[in-house]
């Protein structure tokens, strides 16, 4: 078997004995050389012996090409075939990498690879036919989708990041190129897209960035096991106050962040966290080094595991501040309410008509300063209330009282101004009792300044509604009028300082623009929280939601001192 | 308890002086010995003979504090009865001072009007 020869090799053999043969005697006879030939002239007798040399040339040559396009027919066709091959492996390795549409030049979805069903979650019928622009994040309206179909009309390739829309509305990142793919005529027959996912890399860079942020920043930051308070992480800040490291940090306990650290203390201040009444709390905690202000936060990690975040700031120089700012304050509130006292008092005494008669027109302006003295006076008392939440001098020692009985003697207490203001207050709820802990001072105080600004947008003759209701966890007082309603471009200054809605209707009302400031401050403190509904021309609702105890707590309990719930 | 008669009024500022005066006197029909520190009313709470003191409680000099310390030290004046009257309105200052022996607190500005029945409700609580 080895030994036959076969037909090519037979072919090539022929080939190259021609070829060699018709060498020889072409160089035979350019040499002169006559080699003996002379029996193929007796052969031959009807070709002389140039002819046979010219012939035999000729042929050579032409067995000599006709062998080279063969083999370069054979050169080319293994070439195509290799060419299909890896064209092959291309597409294979594309569709099993990447997410691969061909649409129509419209965006009309022709097919989708498989990774693309499984990366969109949409069954493949749902998209064959469909507009590309469905997995856009944005839709028809999507500006990538638009600016890149628009570029892959005009002929070019378009690459980028674009946003989608997954059939469950998760959001994905992707890099995606468009390919417009043209017919012989150079007619804009389709456009191959080809994603790839960058969601993950991407979060991962963000998390990573924000890491780096987190290891660096200037405050300390700790997280921990809610459960069990073993630490997770804390940032370099933190680990150089505490002495960790990164080796010790996992064997560590956030009782170990400070020698004074008092499990129980830290269980009830972070009881309104667990009880969704609060989703900060703030500590201030004078530590060797100074006044440190503590704010924890809880969360549930991916895993589902439920973590605190406590950010540490060291907050000496700002207490300092705003003690002497507090002192200011004071020193100026009573050099005002010195000649305040003056301005008033002969106002007063005037207008008893105790120091002599006085006319009519002369008591109207009596009048006008004895109510502006009196608004004066009001805007120093609020200055200083502020001031004194601000720099924590504000005590609340929060005692268990009745709401219900509270709000009917916060209508009696306010009688006198809604009847100034030709206003009444009605108080409705279905409640026998409601039990909350408020420092009750304080509250009054909260519920005048609603009351009173509920009187002084309503209507002549309006009645202020007071509620009380049960709602979550939480007592919602509710103060409503019939007033102009509070505009919407106001709700993100409304509980700001200095802020009035004069406006509203073109009718300027008195007030400080600190009542709502204060108002909130305090209900803040009380762990609390207040807001409004309102509707323009119909009137508004400000509540105020008031943690309730829990059932079997009913009696209440003192809420630690020194922390604020925000 | 006897009636409230004479109060003795100490207050560095001299307008709100004039209004007390004309209050306590004009309104309230109580007698009335003013001084304008501390110091004077130490020399002359003994001929003044008041039975209560009224004493402002910021105070060039001698505060009101220690003007009623002053004041202790006279024999026969050791438990006249004090209400101060501040312009400080933290509710801490109040409940020291009521802690150290005064029966009311009055905040500035107080009303002129209403100074009087103050001054007799508390003194009605002895």
């Amino acid at each position: 078997m080895g030994r036959k020869i076969s037909a090519q090799s037979l072919y090539q053999m022929v080939i190259w004995a021609t070829i060699i043969l018709g060498m020889v005697l072409s160089i035979g006879t350019i040499l002169h050389q006559p080699m003996g030939l002379k029996g193929l002239r007796t052969i031959t007798p009807a070709f002389s012996l140039d002819q046979i040399i010219v012939y035999g040339l000729l042929i050579s040559v032409l067995v000599l090409a006709l062998n080279r396009r063969n083999q370069i027919m054979k050169l080319q066709s293994r070439l195509l075939e290799q060419q299909a091959r890896e064209y092959g492996l291309q597409e294979r390795a594309m569709n099993a990498h990447a997410i691969v549409s061909i649409t129509d030049p419209n965006g009309k979805i022709i097919s989708v690879n498989d990774n693309f069903v499984t990366a969109m979650g949409y069954d493949r019928a749902d998209l064959i036919d469909q507009s590309i622009n469905m997995i856009y994040w944005n839709g028809p309206d999507d500006a990538i989708f638009n600016a890149a179909h628009a570029r892959s009309k005009s002929g070019a390739v378009w690459s980028g990041e674009n946003i989608l829309r997954r059939s469950d509305n998760a959001k994905l990142i992707m890099q995606c190129t468009i390919v417009p793919l043209h017919d012989k005529q150079g007619r804009h027959v389709k456009n191959m897209t080809i994603r790839t996912d960058i969601t993950e890399s991407r979060k991962a860079e963000a998390d990573r960035s924000l890491k780096v942020l987190l290891d660096n920043l200037h405050d300390e930051v700790y997280i921990y096991d809610a459960d069990s308070l073993d630490m997770r992480y804390a940032n370099f800040s933190a680990m150089a106050r505490c002495e960790w490291t990164r080796e010790s940090l996992p064997a560590k306990n956030i009782a170990d962040s400070d020698p004074s650290f008092n499990l129980k203390v830290f269980r009830a201040h972070v009881a309104p966290l667990f009880s969704g009444h609060a989703e900060t709390v703030t500590f201030d905690v004078a530590q060797k080094k100074g006044q440190v202000e503590i704010k924890t936060r809880l969360y549930t990690d991916e895993k589902g595991e439920r973590m605190f975040v406590s950010v540490l700031r060291d907050t000496t120089e700002r207490k300092k501040l705003e003690r002497a700012k507090l002192e200011t304050v004071s020193v100026v509130s009573h050099e005002l309410r010195t000649p305040l006292t003056s301005i008033k008092g002969a106002l007063r005494l005037l207008k008893s008509g105790k120091v002599g008669p006085i006319s009519d027109a002369a008591k109207t302006m009596l009048d006008i300063a004895d109510r502006n003295s009196e608004r004066l006076l009001l805007v120093v008392n609020d200055i200083l209330d502020l001031e004194k939440i601000k720099a924590g001098k504000m005590k609340f020692d929060l005692a268990p009282a009745d709401l219900v009985n509270f709000l009917r003697d916060a209508v009696a207490m306010n009688k006198g101004y809604g009847d100034e203001q030709n206003v009444s207050f009605a108080f409705e709820t279905p409640l026998a009792k409601a039990t909350a802990n408020i420092e009750s001072n304080r509250m009054m105080q909260v519920l005048s300044n609603l009351m009173s600004n509920a009187a002084k947008f309503s209507p002549d003759g309006g009645v202020v509604r007071i509620s009380l209701e049960h709602k979550g966890k939480s007592w919602r007082i509710g103060v409503t009028d019939n007033g102009p309603g509070i505009p919407d471009e106001a709700r993100g200054t409304i509980f700001e300082s200095f802020t009035q809605l004069d406006n509203v209707d073109g009718i300027k009302r008195s007030g400080t623009g600190l009542g709502l400031t204060i108002s909130n401050k305090i209900i803040r403190a009380h762990g609390g929280r207040i807001d409004y509904q309102s509707e323009i021309g119909k009137g508004t609702t400000f509540f105020v939601d008031l943690p309730a105890p829990a059932e079997d707590d009913q009696s209440g309990s003192s809420c630690p001192q020194g922390i604020a719930a925000e | 308890m006897a009636e409230l008669r004479k109060v003795l009024h100490v207050d560095d500022d001299e307008d709100i002086r004039v209004i007390a005066k004309m209050s306590l006197e004009v309104v309230g029909d109580l007698a009335v010995h003013q001084c304008s520190s501390g110091m004077q009313a130490i020399n002359e709470a003994d001929a003044a003979k008041p039975d209560l003191f009224l004493l402002d409680y910021m105070m060039p000099g001698m505060n009101g504090e220690e003007t009623l310390r002053g004041l202790r030290q006279i024999p026969g004046l050791e438990n006249v009865p004090v209400i101060f009257m501040t312009a400080r309105v933290q509710p801490d200052v109040s409940e020291a001072l009521k802690r150290d022996g005064a029966i009311e607190v009055i905040a500035k500005p107080f009303d002129p009007m209403e100074l009087c029945d103050q001054l007799r409700q508390a003194w009605a609580r002895l």
